[in-house]
């Protein structure tokens, strides 16, 4: 990777992943994508609302779409990382990333801690005000059951990874011309998390040679055009961010654009619990999600489940 | 004929009859390419999944560590596992006493409209569901039960019945249930077909004699038929039973045994623990304790319904 500056190619925070003991282990291919709110700019026109930057001004708009019978949030949870991206959002906008990171990594944090109890209040609450459609748990990501409600217009929100944006294009380009926004997730009142954190990952799909193979000059350069510049303008006119330095400049669609900003003025990125933690921990974590979001436990034990399920898991 | 041709193989080999031990080796010889193929797909599997679950292993690295009975014990206070175990159970009930009787049904009635050539068109309608894989029948009903865009709620709401709208898939109280209609719903038909073909190998005289002695159609098939076809019916039990307890498919495709394990079943739970969770150890302890499971169940059954083995 240090090769004729190969690495500059690519924006630093993609590399932090594959990085260790200061060597570079794999090239990112695929797409930079955070999680943001996408919403129906048509709804919020008709029924007079203001893109909300705070979580007492989002919980306000979630009162006005219930009220008027329009679902405020589209959730499709039998998929279960759907859900996640709300926790983790105000799990970092409550405490900041090191919340997260002092309780996973075991550095003198926990999962019980306030910040997660508080974020799972914060969603129950509202589960609890109707801001998410009917039998969310029982519904796929995976086949567009969240989506065709967005394209209904039966509901007016969705926190969903960038990469949405894609779908949307190809699913339905009249909605996305006309009606998508895009907002970053809101300040919490108080919270210590700085408001321009955002979720996600800079640079995924990582690709790697085995230390075996034996023509890596080869294999590395195969893996080099995966990711050349024919390759990056295909993917940026596909609606996604490639994670190579300069994107911004090369990207003129305003969605993607805002996308682009909120990625680069964030102080910081946290990496999705489910991917950040070990597989079995991350499978856990869903789980509770589900059943958080469900009323089928309380925000303290959801805390409690993960905390468990943490200490088990290192054999504390 | 068959007397003479007899005569003349015996006469081609006359002083050579084979004895005890050597009729054995060449009923062996013959049967070793099964024995083989059983043995390293069927037998081999089984032990090797017994071996594994003595073990903490992920499943990909080239190490695993030997923990004796570790996840043996953690199986036994696993209230997931047990739930998943009770699920099965409620599957099995569900099947038989829905798809069982449903079945003969199909094929009583079948076999009496066999006259019209109506019916002829219903058999077919009837088995479509047997025809299509189990990932389609997921997804497509996973669009029926859609709370919004489904078929069901609408339709209740439009009969005025909106206070039995439900939530199907995401409502841990019915979700179970939700799936255990579609499972019964695809394989009704299968037994429907046994059924009707063990009807059919029922011999006339004894229809034509029941119609003599006065009997009607009713009577013909509670006294004459279902006694006929009992041999037919254990075989489908025991069928249901093993293929209920090892069910994975459908409840895969539809809840993924969610909403919070509410429709967990023995299968989903171990192949979450297998492969995405990456405890391949713990996964084959599960795998082991359900064969053990459906093993034993399905050996009690097969006792129980002895005297009702008749050859059909």
């Amino acid at each position: 990777m240090g090769a004729d500056n190969y690495k500059d190619r690519f924006v630093p925070a993609s590399l932090s992943n594959v990085t260790f003991d200061e060597k570079i282990y794999g090239v990112p291919v695929e797409n930079t994508a955070i999680a943001v709110i996408f919403y129906n700019k048509a709804i919020f026109e008709e029924y007079g609302l203001e893109p909300p930057t705070t979580w007492e001004e989002l919980l306000e708009v979630a009162q006005v779409l219930t009220d008027n019978g329009v679902t405020a949030f589209s959730l499709a949870n039998k998929t279960k990382w759907t859900s996640s991206m709300y926790y983790m959002y105000l799990v970092d906008r409550i405490a900041g990333p090191g919340a997260f990171m002092n309780a996973a990594n075991r550095t003198g944090g926990s999962f019980t801690d306030p910040a997660f109890v508080q974020a799972g209040e914060m969603i129950q609450q509202l589960v609890e005000m109707g801001a998410f459609n009917e039998g969310f748990n029982g519904l796929d990501y995976d086949t567009g059951q969240g989506r065709m409600l967005i394209y209904a217009e039966e509901a007016a929100m969705e926190i969903m990874g960038s990469w949405e944006i894609g779908n949307f294009i190809s699913e339905n380009p009249d909605f996305y011309e006309n009606n998508l926004g895009v907002l970053a997730f809101p300040a919490v009142e108080g919270g210590e998390g700085d408001p321009s954190n955002v979720v996600g990952t800079v640079g995924d799909n990582y690709y790697h040679i085995s230390s075996t193979c034996e023509h890596p000059d080869e294999a590395f350069e195969l893996l080099t055009y995966l990711i050349d510049d024919e390759s990056v303008a295909l993917r940026i006119t596909s609606g996604r961010i490639p994670p190579v330095a300069g994107v911004a400049e090369m990207i003129e669609e305003p969605i993607l654009q805002q996308v682009v900003q909120l990625v680069e003025n964030a102080e910081s990125v946290q990496l999705w619990y489910d991917q950040y933690l070990p597989p079995e921990l991350g499978e856990a974590h869903k789980d509770i999600m589900q059943a958080l979001f469900g009323l089928e436990i309380t925000p303290e034990e959801a805390a409690q489940m993960h905390e468990d399920a943490i200490a088990e898991y290192y054999g504390e | 004929m068959a007397t003479v041709a007899r005569q003349d193989f015996a006469r081609s080999t006359p002083n050579r009859r084979l004895r005890p031990t050597e009729t054995t080796w060449t009923i062996i010889l013959f049967l070793l390419p099964t024995l083989v193929l059983l043995g390293v797909f069927v037998i081999w599997p089984i032990v090797s999944s017994f071996q594994l679950s003595l073990y903490d292993w992920d499943g990909l690295s080239p190490t695993r560590e030997f923990i004796g009975l570790e996840n043996w014990t953690r199986l036994r206070s696993d209230n997931i596992f047990w739930k998943a175990f009770r699920n099965n159970f409620t599957l099995v009930t569900l099947s038989l006493a829905i798809q069982m009787p449903l079945g003969v049904g199909l094929a009583v009635l079948l076999e009496q409209g066999e006259k019209l050539f109506i019916f002829k068109i219903f058999k077919t309608v009837y088995f479509f569901p047997m025809l299509m894989s189990s990932v389609a029948i997921g997804i497509l009903f996973k669009y029926v039960y859609d709370p919004v865009f489904g078929i069901i709620n609408p339709a209740l709401e439009a009969a005025g019945l909106s206070s039995w709208t439900r939530s199907w898939l995401g409502d841990t109280d019915v979700a179970l249930f939700s799936v255990i209609a579609v499972v019964c719903w695809q394989y009704t038909p299968f037994y429907m077909i046994l059924y009707l073909a063990a009807l059919r190998g029922i011999p006339t005289d004894l229809r034509d004699a029941a119609f003599i002695d006065g009997a009607g159609e009713s009577r013909y098939y509670w006294s004459i038929a279902l006694p006929q076809i009992q041999g037919t019916i254990r075989t489908a039990i025991v069928l249901s039973l093993i293929g209920s307890l090892k069910y994975f498919d459908l409840i895969w495709v539809m809840t993924e045994g969610g909403p919070s394990n509410a429709s967990e079943l023995m299968a989903t739970y171990m192949y979450k623990k297998a492969f995405p969770s990456f405890d391949m150890g713990y996964g084959s302890t599960i795998a082991s304790a359900m064969f053990i499971i459906v093993m034993l169940l399905s050996l009690v059954l097969m006792v129980l319904t002895r005297r009702f083995e008749t050859e059909v």
